[in-house]
């Protein structure tokens, strides 16, 4: 029998997180928003015009995620402050990373939940044509990597007040504005126009939804998320132990 | 155990905690008084390690919060103010959650602690119930629970029975008490005659300074003595003839009470022979003469004002 005692910290405040997120009502209104909105923009195009592309829902998914993910973190670290249980983990003998590294990866579970639970169209494809399992698998691997980035956004917001609302806002536009990037760059001069493209979510996605694996995707999408981690785990530590990290403390 | 020395805290322009010293050794119940905004919940909580001090030492079980802040956390015991809990969280899953928080030991351990836990802090009853279910009383309980799950050895407490009806917090005192010996406990409250019930010493503090820190029984000690004398008849001139006894600077009353008829003496020393002498000589009809013991409510109000 797996024991609790050997396994860190991190795993312990994620198991709790993650119970908490999918005890609540919250967590399945939000699974079936998120399944009503794929579904539709995913039925559409194969009754409308006969067509067994997924394509057309794999596009929307990235947006989808944007407004989802934020009501999913909202909660994370604000609740916490607002209904004073952080004094309970603060005051535990867990480290600072690992209350909010748990708490980062429940609601990336929560969230890849949602997004597995779409696999269900690409499936039904499969029984009707011949979807491109490539591109299909490409599509996902990189919508998880969006969602690693999009949840550590959303803990960063969620960090920064007591009240969720704020928190969801502050997630959306953070990370509306990443989306939003690579679809403005016209707008732009060279050679900004390319530096914002390469910030924004969109060019990186496509390499990955078109099977190509670059490394330069995947360390894009997981340098946004360890920023915007590392940004509550320094406000957190400096509130607690009134300096920056430092390593046993 | 504990020692605190030269501790200073600030929130912006306000100082809470403006130059503390004190220290509680192993096995005391210490009594931490003040009116609210005294700064005891800042103290208690740079103790448990959730606020980092401006300035002064801090060390618990010898070891300095500024170095061994995980250390210290993991042997303290700390409930702290209002008592936060997961309100989603069955009583049960809460403190399996602290004990794997705690990193204390395997499944068959945890049970029998819990099971140890539950029965000493009487949640056996609620043991399978959302906490958010629970009444004031027992949620608590599960606050204290938490607390002394890993059996620290020394315990913070916040106003442990704040907003609890007497039933409820004769209950948690009766807890406290139960620890008493065994643990290292520093109590804040405002309610005195829980600090009369369970502290051996009381620490007050008033505006972030310390006030006082004595045993209790030394607190009650001043250089004034309040008198009470009862007479079974109205004195006639009975006010003069009290005062004019040497050493009593004040004097109050008559009061009725029923047939008798009641001063309270204010004086220098203990005037109770005088007293006596004068009413026997006279033939004054006493029936009651006490002297007060000043009670905690006075001597923090007069540390306080």
């Amino acid at each position: 029998m797996i024991t609790t005692h050997h396994l860190s910290g991190i795993w312990v405040v994620a198991k709790k997180d993650f119970w908490e997120m999918m005890n609540s009502p919250m967590a399945y209104v939000l699974y079936a928003i998120f399944l009503l909105v794929t579904g539709y923009f995913f039925s559409q195009p194969l009754f409308m015009i006969n067509q067994a592309n997924v394509a057309p829902f794999m596009e929307l998914v990235p947006l989808i995620l944007v407004f989802l993910v934020p009501a999913v973190t909202m909660r994370s670290l604000a609740e916490e402050f607002k209904a004073g249980t952080f004094e309970i983990l603060a005051t535990l003998p867990l480290k600072t990373y690992e209350v909010v590294v748990g708490k980062y990866l429940a609601s990336v579970a929560v969230v890849t939940g949602a997004l597995g639970l779409t696999v269900v169209y690409p499936v039904t494809l499969e029984i009707l044509g011949d979807p491109d399992w490539g591109a299909v698998a490409g599509s996902y691997i990189g919508n998880v990597f969006l969602v690693a980035a999009l949840c550590a956004i959303g803990v960063f917001a969620s960090g920064l007040t007591r009240n969720q609302v704020v928190a969801y806002l502050i997630a959306w536009v953070t990370g509306f504005g990443f989306f939003l990037a690579g679809k403005v760059i016209m707008f732009f001069p060279y050679p900004l126009s390319d530096v914002i493209n390469f910030m924004g979510f969109d060019c990186h996605l496509q390499n990955i939804s078109r099977g190509v694996l670059d490394s330069r995707d995947l360390v894009y999408f997981l340098s946004l998320a360890s920023f915007f981690l590392v940004l509550p785990l320094m406000r957190i530590e400096k509130k607690l132990r009134g300096a920056s990290i430092q390593g046993n403390r | 155990m504990i020692e605190v020395r030269e501790l200073r805290k600030n929130y912006g322009d306000l100082w809470a905690v403006d130059g503390v010293d004190f220290s509680i050794g192993k096995g005391e119940i210490v009594g931490f008084l003040g009116p609210n905004g005294a700064g005891k919940t800042t103290t208690l909580r740079i103790l448990a390690g959730y606020l980092p001090q401006n300035s002064g030492t801090v060390r618990v079980l010898d070891l300095d919060n500024k170095t061994d802040g995980l250390k210290i956390r993991r042997q303290v015991g700390y409930l702290p103010e209002n008592n936060p809990l997961y309100e989603t969280m069955e009583v049960s899953e809460y403190l399996s959650f602290l004990w794997a928080a705690r990193r204390l030991g395997s499944a068959q351990v945890r049970q029998n602690r819990l099971k140890e836990v539950a029965a000493s802090c009487g949640l056996e009853s609620v043991i399978g119930k959302d906490i958010g279910e629970l009444s004031k009383g027992y949620r608590q309980r599960v606050g204290l629970a938490g607390a002394i799950l890993h059996d620290p050895s020394v315990l913070l407490l916040d106003e442990p029975t704040s907003g609890l009806d007497p039933i409820q917090a004769r209950d948690v005192r009766d807890l406290i008490k139960s620890l008493k010996a065994r643990k290292t406990i520093l109590l804040s409250t405002h309610i005195l005659p829980e600090v009369h019930a369970i502290c051996d010493r009381v620490v007050i503090i008033h505006k972030g300074k310390l006030v006082a820190d004595q045993p209790l029984k030394d607190l009650a000690n001043s250089e004034e003595y309040v008198i009470t004398v009862g007479f079974a008849k109205n004195l006639t001139n009975g006010e003069d003839r009290l005062k004019d006894i040497e050493g009593v600077t004040a004097l109050e009353g008559p009061s009725r009470r029923g047939h008798e008829f009641i001063y309270r003496i204010r004086a220098q020393k203990d005037v109770r022979r005088e007293v006596f002498e004068l009413a026997a000589s006279k033939h004054l009809p006493l029936v009651e003469l006490k002297m007060e013991e000043k009670s905690l409510e006075e001597i923090f109000h007069e540390l306080t004002r």
